[in-house]
């Protein structure tokens, strides 16, 4: 969609006329309005159908489904006696400091694999398999290791945003432009620098992808981490309801937690499209 | 500050099959010379050699009399596409061009200058035309303040509008700093424009047909008679390589018709 | 404008929504529904019933009661109900919380609790009705490992205590801190499931436990673990509880069902040693363990039976408790709950 603009010189020796080529920028952004009324729909829809199917049509009895009312009387008095914000803190802290270190690894680990295919042949396969692993079935393992405080749960948090990470790095990595690998040797660059300079950067859009289903997973963990042995924690609210009969409490805990989930791969978008803005692909229609 | 190019006998094979064969051609610094043939002939073969991205070969290839044995800033190289870095601006791309640890922002600017691009520095490669970032490469290259150039079909992918005004850039830029330039081309027009010498080359294996020399001062006119006969010429002898490629072909090789 | 604050204006202009629609609306359903009028029950697998007999009858057996072990044993019940061809389907509880649970989710028709637990459910909204008492244990206290400095319940401030929530554990411990001057918030809970917090315990990652039997007895003869507080009066009796809506069908098959529990009962007074076998191979313990459970600390022949007096009386001390400690919502109505729990008439015939 890029338009040309070229001021034509008859006479082919004035230099000046080279500087006139340009191009307009990108297509006009969708309309913002229109765009956040439909994002509402849906959910505006899923709590009227909670409502008519719990207080109007008492479709469900009040300890199977409670009522939207009641959930909201139950997160207000959470809120104001401050346990909602201190189990949210908890979960944030126990997210934010497993994905760091998830991630973090996995950058080292991916860089590694992606560059080297004598490291991947040591220890791909094996990551591979232990990627199957799912969440709930490393938590025997790692209560009877590492206890039952916050090791534990740190280290499966981690491990799920480690997987995203690090597939995707390695294949941003593996796709990097062998044309844009030339240039870089042509410019003298080698080894640490030509990867830094070159194929990282040729990484990013992938790294970020990454990072962001990462963090994603390791919201996923963190239930399962939390569903064991804790004190505090979105997970801890969710199994507490359960234990106690209180399946309105157990509905905060899922909202909050999906409110928390959407709310925070939103802000990796935003960091991603920041990063991002010199690609030039297809954006949708 | 330019620089000889020497090639001496050198020989080229990929995967058995025969692309260089004791190929020999000397460029005096400060020369500008055209490699033309038909596609597949070794000339990409024989600028990547001379840049140092490749470097199983027999024979000799000399920079200003020193052995070529890898990439060095000795010899620039600009490919047919841009190649510039997505996400770098232009200015930033240039710069890339710079030697390692020098901070020249002074030679940015003056480059940019030279390419007329200083009031697109900021944009990035996504939202340049063709023209625009063969400009920048060509800058970039210039960065490394190279002792040759060497160009691989650098302006066959824009129209022939622009092509016109890059070759006058590239003149332009010749001008100032009597670099030595091998460029490989399929452009008669623009061979002819351009260089000093045109090299005329067959392919299977690449030899030497032919090397007509073009006494023309510059800046040329391009609707010159002189030009015009030389290119007939050049099509006679190309037409003459072409035929007898028909002949000897076996279907189905690498560079095969 | 950054996508966060769409989903906030979401959630936002939802509720509003809401909110308006309910003033509209007719007033929500109490915590605690009227007995007299429950809900259309929609829940994951109802047993589709022919005429007054049941599609099947499922119960849940459990370590913690002895009686369901045996009934499972010998199949009195599934003799029982084969006359009218009612088959028998038995589902493992872990504890008080889970059983509350399978009532709940209507996976199972029957569920074995401490009262406490039954009378939290209750004033939770959970339909069901105590029946039967099945036992009067003395099943749980507060542990502490061996040689651990813990010598009052005072010292436990500031400590790390597992127990499971919504069991008589929990509760028991709630009332013991509080008999001690201290509340919840004093201490550290880590709730772990009965089996996981005595290993917790073992693997010194807590330094106290609110242990149930047989898991209690197996720390203590195993492990060198000490009762650090004991209190018969605080443990709410092993009840049985059937759902309201299963009783109100067929209660007939609920009378049937605690006819067997109660033969269930007289055979264990009479045979303790087997009873200890069967104990010890549900359990995976060794007899030694069963035996302490069964013959120290389960009472089988005083209080036990019909649901009356002496449970009320126990309940009530709970009642506070709930309300204070937060379990259950701030408009629930534990009292109320109380008032309904208890249904004798099924035992009642049953033991007449």
């Amino acid at each position: 969609m890029k338009t040309f603009r070229v001021s034509l010189n008859l006479s082919l020796t004035n230099s000046s006329a080279l500087a006139q080529t340009q191009t307009t920028p990108e297509p006009p952004k969708r309309r913002r309005g229109t765009s956040r009324w439909l994002t509402l729909a849906a959910p505006i829809a899923l709590l009227v159908l909670w409502f008519l199917a719990t207080d109007v049509l008492r479709l469900f009895t009040p300890n199977q489904l409670p009522s939207p009312i009641q959930v909201l009387r139950t997160a207000s008095e959470m809120i104001a006696d401050g346990s909602l914000w201190r189990n949210v803190a908890a979960s944030i802290g126990r997210v934010v400091l497993g994905f760091i270190i998830g991630a973090g690894i996995a950058v080292i680990a991916g860089t590694l694999v992606g560059l080297s295919k004598t490291v991947e042949t040591l220890i791909d396969p094996t990551l591979q398999a232990l990627r199957n692993v799912p969440s709930l079935a490393w938590v025997p393992f790692l209560l009877l290791w590492l206890g039952i405080d916050e090791a534990p749960k740190i280290t499966l948090i981690a491990i799920g945003a480690f997987f995203p990470v690090y597939l995707n790095l390695v294949s941003g990595i593996r796709q990097a432009d062998r044309k844009l690998v030339e240039v870089g040797y042509i410019f003298g660059l080698r080894g640490f620098h030509l990867v830094r300079q070159i194929i990282l950067p040729s990484a990013l859009p992938y790294l970020l992808a990454g990072l962001r289903i990462g963090f994603g997973q390791a919201w996923l963990f963190l239930v399962a981490a939390e569903l064991i042995a804790s004190t505090r924690g979105l997970g801890f609210m969710l199994i507490d309801g359960q234990n106690s009969s209180r399946p309105d409490i157990m509905l905060v805990s899922i909202i909050t937690l999906a409110l928390l989930g959407k709310l925070s791969d939103s802000l990796l978008r935003i960091v991603e499209r920041r990063a991002l803005s010199w690609t030039d692909t297809f954006q949708g229609t | 500050m330019s620089s000889s190019i020497r090639a001496e006998r050198v020989t080229k094979r990929y995967e058995g099959t025969l692309v260089l064969n004791e190929l020999s051609l000397d460029v005096r610094p400060g020369e500008i010379v055209s490699l033309i043939g038909p596609s597949g002939c070794g000339k990409s073969t024989l600028l990547r050699l001379l840049s140092g991205l490749e470097t199983e070969h027999d024979g000799r290839l000399l920079i200003d009399n020193g052995e070529v044995t890898g990439p060095s800033r000795a010899a620039g190289l600009m490919f047919q596409e841009p190649r510039l870095l997505p996400w770098l601006s232009v200015r930033d791309n240039v710069r890339f061009g710079l030697p390692k640890g020098s901070a020249n922002a002074g030679l940015v600017d003056e480059l940019l200058n030279q390419v007329q691009l200083e009031h697109a520095a900021a944009q990035l490669p996504r939202q340049l035309s063709g023209g625009m970032a063969q400009r920048t490469a060509l800058a970039r290259s210039l960065a490394a303040q190279p002792q040759v150039l060497l160009l691989d079909e650098p302006f066959s992918a824009v129209d022939a509008l622009t092509r016109m005004r890059l070759q006058e850039l590239l003149l332009d830029i010749w001008q100032r700093t009597k670099l030595t330039m091998l460029l490989v081309t399929h452009d008669l027009d623009e061979a002819l424009y351009l260089s000093d010498r045109v090299v005329v080359m067959s392919s299977r294996p690449a030899t030497i047909r032919e090397i007509v020399t073009v006494k023309l001062p510059r800046p040329r006119d391009r609707r010159d008679a002189e030009l015009l006969r030389l290119r007939a010429h050049l099509m006679e002898s190309l037409h003459v390589v072409h035929a007898t490629e028909s002949v000897n072909v076996p279907t189905g090789t690498p560079f095969g018709v | 404008m950054s996508t966060h604050k769409i989903t906030r204006r979401a959630f936002a202009g939802a509720l509003i929504g809401a909110a308006l629609l309910s003033a509209c609306a007719a007033p929500p359903v109490p915590a605690a529904p009227a007995p007299a009028a429950p809900a259309a029950d929609t829940a994951a697998n109802p047993p589709a019933a022919t005429g007054t007999k049941p599609a099947e009858v499922r119960l849940d057996y459990a370590t913690y009661n002895p009686s369901s072990l045996v009934l499972k044993e010998f199949g009195w019940l599934e003799e029982d109900l084969a006359k009218d061809g009612v088959p028998v389907k038995w589902v493992f509880s872990a504890g008080s919380n889970k059983a509350n649970e399978l009532v709940s989710s209507n996976a199972s028709d029957f569920g074995s609790t401490a009262g406490a637990a039954a009378l939290l459910a209750r004033t939770n909204g959970v339909p069901l009705k105590t029946v039967y008492v099945y036992s009067k244990p003395e099943w749980t206290a507060l542990v502490v490992p061996k040689d651990s400095p813990i010598k009052a319940v005072t010292d436990l401030k500031g400590k790390k205590i597992a127990v499971t929530r919504g069991t008589d554990p929990f509760f028991f411990l709630l009332r013991s801190l509080k008999e001690a001057g201290l509340n919840q918030s004093d201490v550290e809970i880590v709730n772990l499931q009965h089996a996981d917090g005595r290993l917790a315990l073992e693997r010194g990652q807590v330094d106290a436990w609110s242990g149930l039997d047989p898991h209690m007895a197996n720390a203590e003869l195993n492990a060198g673990a000490t009762l650090l507080y004991r209190n018969i009066d605080f443990n709410t009796f092993g009840t049985l509880n059937a759902r309201e809506e299963f009783l109100q069908k067929y209660p007939d098959y609920v009378q049937r069902v605690i006819a067997q529990y109660e033969r269930a009962r007289k055979w264990i007074l009479e045979n303790p040693d087997k009873t200890a076998e069967i104990l010890a191979k549900e359990a995976k313990i060794d007899l030694a363990i069963a035996k302490k459970q069964l013959t120290e600390r389960t009472v089988l022949d005083a209080d036990v039976g019909t649901p009356g007096d002496k449970l009320r009386a126990a309940l009530e001390a709970i009642v506070p408790i709930l309300t204070s400690e937060k379990l259950v919502a701030s408009d629930a109505d534990p009292a109320g709950a109380l008032a309904v729990l208890i249904e004798p008439q099924a035992a009642e015939a049953a033991l007449k």
